[in-house]
């Protein structure tokens, strides 16, 4: 039983690293395949388009923060803590970065038709990202709390 | 490959609104290239749907009705995207619909059945209620009100437009819940073809007015 209480804290340790990673690639493959397709339909600002398909990537950096402010000697007491903090930020990251990769995709759409609306158009993807910093920052301030 | 549906999508430029458009904003030759990037089962249900439903497409080719039904199952038999089926399904009911108001406008009675003469799920409904002066489907289709008194008023451009923007009003709704899947191709796909089928079908008035531009141009100078 303490093996397994001791292996869920390795896997809460690293989740929020390896969510963050999977949702960054899904979320920057979407917005990048959106901004391939856009480039065969304008004529420049070329990399206005890649330049929104990276956005997905920062739930990556958060991840890694997350993991390294969750690293520490796992024991029997602060295991169940790492594991329910880890998962639960790391999905809520790889959940953002889908989204925003779907937000940053209908950006891309939406601007190349109507070049004026480029800044606003990103707004939707700025408000997943701030929904990626809630999560983030609360892990941080939580796993404070977490026995070392 | 359901991803590669954001390069697709991403590639079509916007398509305005056929009543406010002047001119194709891509060719046919460009669009086919762009939906050369689907995969080839997904690419040949959408021209196998073009094909049934199409508006470029000349009805009158099918010479008979045994034809007709003949291509109608046939193509359905391999239609199997959902989105596209039931696209398909609404636009052939529609017409079915239309082409029972014209012949009971001829005076045609076909409340006993036994006559083929349209396709689809609803023939027999319509059958059974010949007499009703919606066929009851009016819960179904809330346009079928207004389409009926445009062709009883004989005003064939009207119900033509009215059409038009029914199913174009159709097409945005599936735009609208598969923004960025296969759904957004069927839209782009059959609003590129009303788009079409409008020019064409306006082409003499658009001689009309470019004739009329360059008189402007000429009397500047």
């Amino acid at each position: 039983m303490d093996s397994l209480i001791l292996t869920l804290g390795w896997i809460g340790m690293y989740a929020p690293l390896a969510l963050g990673a999977i949702g960054s690639m899904v979320g920057c493959a979407r917005a990048g395949m959106s901004a391939a397709g856009a480039l065969l339909d304008v004529e420049s600002g070329y990399g206005r388009y890649i330049g929104v398909a990276a956005m997905p990537s920062s739930q990556s950096i958060y991840g890694i923060v997350v993991t390294m402010a969750l690293r520490r000697d796992l024991t029997i007491d602060n295991s169940p803590g790492i594991f329910g903090l880890g998962v639960l930020v790391g999905l809520a990251l790889m959940a953002s970065a889908f989204a925003q990769g779907d937000a940053c995709a209908a950006s891309i759409n939406a601007s190349k038709n109507k070049l004026e609306i480029f800044g606003i158009s990103l707004a939707p993807a700025a408000l997943v990202e701030g929904f990626a910093v809630f999560a983030f920052v609360f892990a941080l301030v939580l796993s404070a709390g977490i026995p070392k | 490959m359901a991803s590669g549906y954001y390069t697709i999508l991403g590639s079509l430029p916007h398509l305005p609104h056929f009543e406010m458009a002047e001119r194709l904003p891509l060719t046919r030759l460009r669009l086919e290239q762009r939906i050369s990037m689907l995969e080839a089962e997904e690419a040949k249900q959408l021209y196998l749907a073009e094909d049934l439903i199409s508006q470029r497409k000349a009805v009158a080719s099918q010479r008979t009705y045994a034809d007709m039904a003949k291509r109608f199952r046939k193509g359905m038999a391999e239609i199997t995207q959902p989105v596209l089926r039931s696209y398909v399904e609404d636009r052939i009911d529609q017409m079915t619909v239309l082409a029972a108001l014209r012949l009971r406008r001829e005076g045609r009675d076909l409340s006993k059945g036994g006559v083929n003469w349209g396709l689809g799920r609803r023939v027999r409904y319509i059958e059974s209620h010949w007499n009703d002066p919606d066929f009851r489907l009016t819960s179904n289709y809330p346009w079928l009100p207004e389409a009926r008194n445009l062709l009883e008023a004989d005003d064939a451009r009207g119900l033509d437009r009215f059409l038009l923007n029914i199913n174009w009003q159709a097409l945005g709704w599936i735009a609208d819940r598969e923004p960025l899947g296969f759904g957004g191709v069927v839209a782009f796909l059959f609003k590129w073809d009303i788009l079409n089928a409008w020019l064409v079908r306006n082409a003499e008035r658009a001689t009309q007015k470019f004739k009329e531009l360059m008189g402007e141009v000429k009397h500047g100078q």
